[in-house]
């Protein structure tokens, strides 16, 4: 005959319906005001230097795969009181018509093999579908008005350098403020966890400043358009709610066995 | 003059998402941090108002067995108790199975339509007629209620100033595929949440036409549903909260329901609701704004709802007027400041912001299975602005032709153990 202790479960949890985290003012408005906020100054007062690092890294790279290309770092204002940011100026690569109709073709069969069949209305058919659409419209500008197009890859450059500087300075006060509610009395996970991610986001955006500025550089700004609105923010948003997911799974877990240290109020 | 609109409209849907934006961050804190309001759970009576419990059914032989077993094990007084299983014209075994479960059970009283404006909400006008309960209790013929349920929904009416109750829906297949998951990190978000929190803040949590009930007076007096439209369960939630009533919401009225497992169906489920959310949008904008009876924070809650499902398509729109703007070298738009507001806005806070109420749901309800997958929803965004763009255009042709809609039932995916027995 089982025992009371074989037949009854080994832990009875307490309800989950009403019950919310307990608010722990001081740790963290300590973790905010005193890591989080000094940190962001720091980072607005150095994103000069750190894209003039960024510039100085990509333009050595740049120059041993195009070693005839004529680059030059420039700067350029940004947020007020907090500097300039600096990015690569350089050649844009030549339009080329046969190119641009093998793009298109492609781009058409492409578009036409995600709107058939299985893949119809399938979330990754969409996503591949806008980008395709994007490349299609960008091909048929430059058909009829390439020596219209209003951005060269040293422009490009720029926006990207912004774009990016702006994405960490969001990424961080977002993740910021998020942890500081979450992750209330994870210290060093969270330092962990937001560490991670901004040197992820950095290494991310070196490497494709790289591309980008190699693809407009060196094969055809027909692609600038499909590289901003496809390959663009979105997928900084994708690898940060990556890390997120497991962040908060790990959260989860530890809260769990935590249940009866009080940080649950009902 | 042409490039100036674009950009005002540009700064339009930066400003529609940021409001969004706020507004779950402001759901999620209440959520996380605040003190929660709770439902009528520790009220005892032995006076429970009768009740009628109301099922749409459209060829259910899939799973019309799992709802009624759970219905009958449900503990409520049986002389207060009656189920109204209405058969809409199936042409599968539903209506002889609903027959074989009134011969069992008295109180299992099925009426059989046979008329040419189907649809859930005509079926419930039909049964209306018939239901003798105060109150009406509709479940979806997928749905599976708890023994407690009927219990827990009905005590809400004890309050006199309750017009319509609302319980919280969880997927009981969500471990079948990515998309169930997906669905379940969405009920999750959408209940444990967003319902709580506007409970909480005393809002408007919205009546969600299933795992929920209303006074049957209350409908039948200003005419029932109206058949045409496809969102009666918003449409009831804004002619109940204009004429003064209240809605609850019961987070601890847990029941069990089957969510889509392809992506077609999915698609179809959400241009549906977009079509008919939309709809009512339309017709309830001003009266909202306009309503005496409604707070401030009441109206601005509930514009920002009936305006929920027109996010997608102003987003869209905006993608394509940024694509102009590109081409036509207006990219100085985005630069500086700009640069700071348009990125942060569509591509952090705008899409960020839903993954607050979801991981502050699965956070409090302990769950951690699914939540490592919230970064592929990034794809289903996408999904959702074609699919409920496509029903908002749908909704503005119904309006504008006076069309009237058919109502499309989602298909069920149940399929039973070889060896019988419930799943």
């Amino acid at each position: 005959m089982n025992t009371v202790k074989e037949t009854t479960k080994s832990r009875i949890r307490l309800s989950h319906t009403y019950r919310h985290l307990k608010v722990e003012h001081l740790r963290q408005n300590l973790y905010l005001w005193l890591l989080i906020l000094p940190v962001l100054i720091l980072f607005m007062f150095n994103y000069s230097s750190l894209t003039y690092m960024i510039s100085n890294l990509v333009k050595s790279t740049l120059s041993l795969v195009i070693p005839s290309s004529n680059m030059i770092i420039r700067s350029s204002q940004f947020l007020p009181y907090f500097g300039n940011v600096s990015f690569i100026d350089l050649p844009t690569a030549p339009y080329n018509n046969q190119l641009n109709y093998i793009t298109l073709f492609i781009s058409i069969i492409m578009l036409a093999f995600v709107f058939t069949g299985r893949r119809k209305g399938h979330p990754v058919s969409i996503f591949v579908s806008i980008g395709l659409f994007v490349q299609i419209i960008s091909s048929l500008f430059f058909l009829f008005a390439s020596n219209d197009f209003p951005y060269t890859a040293t422009i490009y450059s720029e926006l990207y350098i912004k774009q990016q500087v702006s994405l960490w300075l969001f990424f961080f006060i977002i993740l910021g403020v998020l942890t500081a509610l979450l992750g209330n009395g994870y210290f060093l996970y969270n330092i962990f966890f937001l560490t991670g991610i901004m040197i992820y986001s950095l290494v991310y955006g070196v490497l494709r400043y790289l591309t980008y500025l190699y693809i407009l550089s060196e094969v055809s700004t027909i692609y600038m358009a499909a590289l901003f609105f496809t390959f663009g923010p979105l997928f900084d948003f994708l690898y940060v709610t990556f890390f997120y997911g497991r962040y908060v799974s790990r959260i989860i877990s530890v809260n769990e066995t935590k249940e009866s240290e009080d940080i649950w109020e009902w | 003059m042409v490039i100036n609109l674009l950009k005002s409209f540009m700064i339009f849907t930066v400003v529609y998402m940021l409001i969004y934006a706020i507004r779950h961050m402001v759901f999620s804190f209440s959520r996380m941090f605040g003190k929660q309001k709770r439902y009528y759970d520790d009220v005892y009576t032995s006076e429970m108002p009768t009740i009628s419990v109301l099922i749409p059914m459209y060829n259910e032989e899939k799973v019309l067995d799992n709802v009624l077993d759970s219905l009958v094990a449900c503990e409520y007084d049986r002389d207060r108790l009656e189920i109204i299983p209405i058969n809409d014209s199936s042409t599968d075994r539903t209506k002889e199975l609903l027959d074989e479960y009134h011969a069992r059970y008295e109180f299992i009283r099925p009426i059989h339509r046979n008329s040419n404006l189907r649809g859930k909400p005509a079926a419930l006008n039909d049964a209306m007629k018939v239901a003798t309960g105060e109150i009406i209790i509709v479940f979806d013929a997928d749905y599976r209620p708890n023994k407690n349920m009927l219990k827990q929904l009905a005590l809400a009416f004890l309050d006199p100033s309750t017009g319509a109750v609302m319980g919280r829906v969880i997927p009981y297949n969500s471990g079948k595929n990515l998309l169930t998951r997906l669905l379940s990190l969405e009920r999750a978000g959408g209940y444990q949440a967003d319902q709580q929190a506007r409970y909480n803040m005393g809002t408007l949590p919205q009546y969600g036409g299933t795992v929920g009930g209303f006074r049957r007076e209350l409908v039948l007096e200003s005419g029932g549903f109206n058949p045409f439209v496809l969102a009666e369960d918003t449409e009831l939630t804004f002619r109940l909260y204009l004429d003064g009533w209240k809605i609850v919401y019961a987070n601890s009225a847990e029941c069990y329901e089957e969510v889509p497992e392809t992506w077609a169906i999915r698609g179809k489920q959400v241009r549906r609701w977009s079509r008919g959310h939309n709809n009512v949008a339309f017709r309830y904008f001003i009266p909202v704004l306009t309503a005496k009876n409604l707070s401030f924070f009441e109206k601005v809650d509930g514009m920002l709802l009936l305006l929920i499902y027109m996010g997608p398509t102003i987003f869209l729109l905006g993608f394509i007027v940024s694509l102009i703007l590109f081409f036509t070298g207006e990219m100085n738009l985005i630069s500086t400041w700009w640069i700071l507001i348009f990125i942060g806005a569509t591509n952090s806070l705008g899409n960020f912001a839903p993954f607050y109420e979801i991981s502050v749901a699965v956070i409090v309800d302990g769950k951690n299975n699914d939540i490592k997958l919230v970064h592929l929803m990034i794809f289903s965004f996408y999904y959702y602005v074609w699919h409920i763009s496509l029903g908002f255009f749908e909704a503005i042709i119904d309006i504008v032709t006076k069309r009237h809609v058919k109502w499309n039932k989602t298909e069920r995916f149940l399929v039973k153990p070889k060896n019988g027995g419930t799943i």
